[in-house]
């Protein structure tokens, strides 16, 4: 007790050197623990970003399984360019053997961009400047076909009996400088956007109600195209076969080729996302672990560079104790309590530092990817992690000169100054 | 017939430095009784640092052998790492530079060397009172060496020494940094120890007037102890 007096009166001895050195110190902490809560933030959001993706892909191999029984029948060849079909033949698909469902829809492109104008090349290689979709607005439909976008970004989706709403994507949000509020025009019939939804495959597209679409698009009674789903894949062809017969000049086309086109690039859009994700997240472990190295070597040196010097300054005082009746292990475990003093006034300024600026530090140390969406904060774990790189700091940088002032001759108390 | 209290036995020794030997002590012979205030007096490298040193335990000799205290221990056989027991429960020491540790107060510096005794923390600091009222420096027990003169600085050291109440007390040109007027009153407070409270002292000095304090004086030259030098005789004969 009273070597941990004398050790704490001593460090006092020398305010501004102790001051100065805990402070420095202080950094290395409030760098060690931002460092520790930025990569473990990091590892968070790759967890969450790799869940994402595998929920995603699970729904991906359910959405295959559904395009595998699925068709498009347009009245030609072309969504945008061929005649339009009359609604009555909805009902007489529906009646066909083997058709499980017939969702009819809008498909219409409106105007020109420009070249280099926003996202130029539109959905499906069109240069249109947004392309309306008029879909069924039905709860049960949407949640067995998926007739509606699902990845909602902003505001909400469009719901049963909604006429005068708008579902945009996240790329027109940004060339019509719209948002969820705003008033969406099309040929003069204003529509409230209620929601945005992450572009994907329907970059430059937009979502309305199917009665709405045949309103705003004088296609009263009339469809662009169906969506035919079959109740089993082997009944694909056969059906596809019987509506082109039926209906001369129409174009069945299964989905399961369309898919093969698409599908493919978002599986491989979405294993580059998260490899990009993973490579990025391993970097930010890399560099974590030797910041971490690093401030903690920074801590040892600072600290034994000062003890070292303290000892030579102290050899008088130190032949004196010694003199006075003091061991060798007596006076090391004394400059070792001055050098974990030291260790722990700079652990707590360190800890005070990181819990305001662990944030700021993290992402300037780190600098997690893009591709991560990182939310930082200061844990427990982390803090008492923090404390006690600062006291080992201290205990392992004063070991060789506390044992260096045990071995300092009592004779040096005789020494003439 | 009364045990000395400190005895040397052909003490010498040696010390080698870049492959050069040096005699700084040549078999020296010494009996120190108790209540003895003895001052040892030499030019500068006659070797009474290094005599002083080994009384106290501080080095080994080369030859030769430590008695100390009634029952004789011979310090020289005990081991260089175990010899702070012997100081601190034996010897007391005062420096020319008083040597207080700064950081701690007049009252602190005195319990230091009771650490290793006395467990009481109350006991130490009654103790520490005592001998700080002994040596009239009762008034300036919160003070630290810096806001102490000279001459208190001392006598907080003398109260140090006398902490563990030592069989012996080495003294290493103490009133070296004092004025005159002080260097008197602290020399008589060391003879008033050895007289009034029989402690045994052993004072090294340059200074024949300190000296003169003292109940016994011996000479060393070269390394030898001489019972007497002729030329520091001849100078007491003709000073006022």
């Amino acid at each position: 007790m009273l070597t941990l007096r004398r050790a704490f009166k001593n460090i006092l001895r020398r305010r501004f050197r102790t001051l100065l050195v805990s402070l420095v110190l202080a950094l290395c902490v409030a760098v060690f623990i931002s460092t520790i809560v930025g990569v473990d933030a990091s590892e968070a959001a790759a967890t969450d970003m790799m869940e994402e993706y595998h929920a995603a892909a699970e729904a991906a191999v359910e959405e295959t399984e559904l395009w595998m029984r699925a068709m498009i029948v347009t009245g030609g060849a072309g969504p945008f360019s061929s005649p339009p079909i009359d609604e009555d033949v909805v009902d007489e698909v529906s009646s066909m053997d083997d058709v499980e469902a017939v969702v009819p829809m809008i498909m219409k492109g409106i105007g020109q961009r420009e070249q280099g104008e926003g996202s130029a090349e539109g959905s499906f290689g069109s240069n249109f400047e947004y392309i309306v979709h008029g879909v069924p607005l039905d709860p049960a439909l949407d949640e067995q076909y998926h007739t509606l976008p699902v990845n909602i970004v902003d505001g909400r989706n469009l719901e049963e009996g909604e006429d005068s709403a708008i579902l945009i994507s996240e790329e027109l949000t940004d060339y019509f400088e719209a948002g969820v509020g705003d008033i969406f025009d099309i040929d003069g019939t204003e529509l409230e956007i209620v929601g945005v939804y992450s572009s994907g495959i329907w970059e430059t597209d937009v979502f309305i109600s199917l009665s709405t679409a045949q309103d705003v698009l004088s296609m009263e009674g009339q469809v662009s195209m169906l969506a035919v789903y079959t109740e089993s894949t082997s009944a694909v062809g056969d059906v596809a076969d019987e509506i082109e017969s039926e209906y001369p000049g129409s174009m069945a086309i299964p989905l399961s080729y369309v898919q093969s086109q698409f599908g493919d690039v978002i599986q491989q859009q979405q294993e580059e996302t998260l490899e990009k994700a993973s490579d990025g997240l391993h970097t930010i472990q890399n560099l974590g672990l030797r910041i971490i190295l690093v401030s903690g070597i920074i801590g040892v040196l600072l600290i034994f560079g000062l003890m070292f010097y303290t000892v030579r300054e102290r050899t008088k005082e130190i032949g004196t104790l010694k003199a006075l009746g003091f061991s060798n292990p007596d006076i090391m475990k004394q400059f070792m309590y001055e050098g974990l003093y030291i260790g722990l006034i700079g652990g707590v300024i360190g800890l005070a530092v990181a819990t305001v600026a662990a944030s700021l530090f993290s992402s300037w140390l780190l600098n997690p990817s893009e591709t991560l969406d990182v939310s930082v904060g200061i844990t427990l774990g982390s803090m008492l992690l923090g404390l006690g790189l600062a006291v080992v700091a201290g205990a392992l940088g004063s070991l060789y000169p506390a044992w260096r002032a045990s071995r300092v001759s009592p004779m040096e108390a005789l020494r003439r100054e | 017939m009364a045990k000395p209290t400190l005895k040397t036995i052909g003490l010498s020794k040696t010390f080698e430095t870049n492959g050069n030997k040096v005699q700084a002590l040549s078999r020296v012979n010494l009996e120190v009784m108790r209540g003895d205030f003895l001052a040892i007096m030499g030019p500068s490298g006659s070797g009474k640092t290094t005599l002083l040193t080994l009384m106290g335990c501080l080095d080994k000799p080369t030859t030769g052998r430590i008695l100390l205290g009634s029952t004789g221990l011979n310090v020289t056989t005990i081991p260089e790492a175990a010899l702070y027991k012997i100081r601190r429960k034996n010897l007391g020491f005062i420096f020319q530079n008083f040597n207080l540790l700064p950081s701690l107060t007049a009252l602190e510096n005195v319990e230091l060397p009771m650490e290793g005794l006395i467990k009481s923390a109350k006991r130490r600091r009654k103790r520490a009172r005592a001998l700080l009222r002994m040596l009239e420096m009762s008034h300036r027990e919160k003070h630290k060496p810096p806001q102490l003169s000279a001459g208190e600085q001392q006598r907080v050291a003398i109260a140090r020494a006398l902490a563990n109440g030592p069989a012996l007390i080495l003294a290493d040109e103490p009133t070296g940094n004092l004025d005159w007027e002080t260097s008197v009153s602290i020399v008589n407070m060391m003879r008033k120890l050895a007289t009034e409270q029989k402690r045994t002292i052993i004072m090294v000095t340059h200074d024949p007037h300190m000296a003169s304090f003292a109940s016994r004086k011996l000479f060393i030259r070269d390394g030898k102890l001489l019972k007497e030098d002729p030329i520091y005789e001849e100078a007491r004969r003709f000073s006022p």
